[in-house]
């Protein structure tokens, strides 16, 4: 359980790290200048997203399978 | 308004980040607690059609040569073909498990599009790199949905099935158009990018 809690932090924290690491690929930061694509695209604050999609939208429901689950066995 | 290649790449990485987390979450639970729900079991399956339906428009707007059009378009071709047959296994519309090599069925063609519309050298620039990479990782894992055909219960090969996945997003999140790889990148590539 503790794993799969753990997925959408990790990709989320992963996300965080390679902003700081590469802060000139979040366009965000300095958005003057910069065309559509280059604002709407920004990879590390995408990772951030799906991890955070993961951890709010796909595991509550998850974890209150995994106890009814554990609940009836 | 066609975004620049490198961020078609970014995006199908956003997919396969998708796919690879779903994936990894059913390969821990496993697949009858996953698939409890009927939106979380549609989940990997109407992704990988709708990243092959994707690869439409790529085909249309990056037609850089008739290898990549036919590249392109074989790779929608298969990678829909295998979501739909992942989608009626789901459904229960298909029963034989043998029909999950439709699955290798869209690695090996996806490994190969990569490797035939990649026209330089593997140290030509970091895009020609991942290219490569990315080719030979679909082609070489093509073992591992094929094992899966066979065992679909197996945890380890449910894991490997999901990394997959997560190592083609970093792949494919680490593509730039013109950047060195390794330090190398040929004078013939431009003026690289930071």
């Amino acid at each position: 359980m503790r794993a799969t809690a753990a997925l959408g932090p990790l990709t989320a924290l992963a996300g965080v790290i390679w902003a700081i690491a590469q802060p000139y690929r979040v366009t965000l930061l300095d958005p003057r200048g910069e065309s559509f694509w280059w604002l709407v695209v920004e990879p590390p604050l995408l990772v951030v997203v799906i991890g955070l999609l993961f951890y709010f939208v796909v595991l509550p429901g998850l974890l209150d399978d995994l106890e009814a689950d554990d609940a009836s066995s | 308004m066609t975004p620049p290649p490198e961020h078609v790449h970014w995006l199908f990485a956003t997919g396969f980040l998708i796919l690879g987390l779903a994936l990894l979450a059913e390969a821990i639970v496993g697949s009858e607690i996953w698939r409890k729900r009927t939106w979380r079991a549609y989940l990997f399956p109407a992704t990988f059609f709708g990243l092959g339906l994707c690869l439409w428009p790529v085909m249309t707007f990056f037609t850089n040569s008739t290898i990549h059009m036919l590249a392109h378009g074989a790779w929608a071709e298969t990678m829909m073909l295998a979501g739909a047959v992942e989608l009626a296994l789901v459904r229960g519309k298909l029963q034989n498990p043998r029909w999950r090599l439709a699955m290798v069925l869209a690695f090996l063609v996806g490994g190969g599009a990569f490797l035939v519309h990649e026209q330089n050298g593997w140290l030509f620039q970091r895009s020609s790199f991942l290219h490569h990479l990315l080719g030979w990782l679909l082609v070489v894992s093509a073992i591992v949905p094929l094992a899966r055909s066979f065992r679909p219960r197996s945890l380890a090969l449910g894991g490997a099935f999901a990394l997959v996945f997560v190592t083609m997003a970093v792949a494919l999140y680490s593509d730039r158009d013109r950047a060195p790889v390794f330090g190398h990148i040929s004078p013939e590539a431009g003026i690289p990018r930071r």
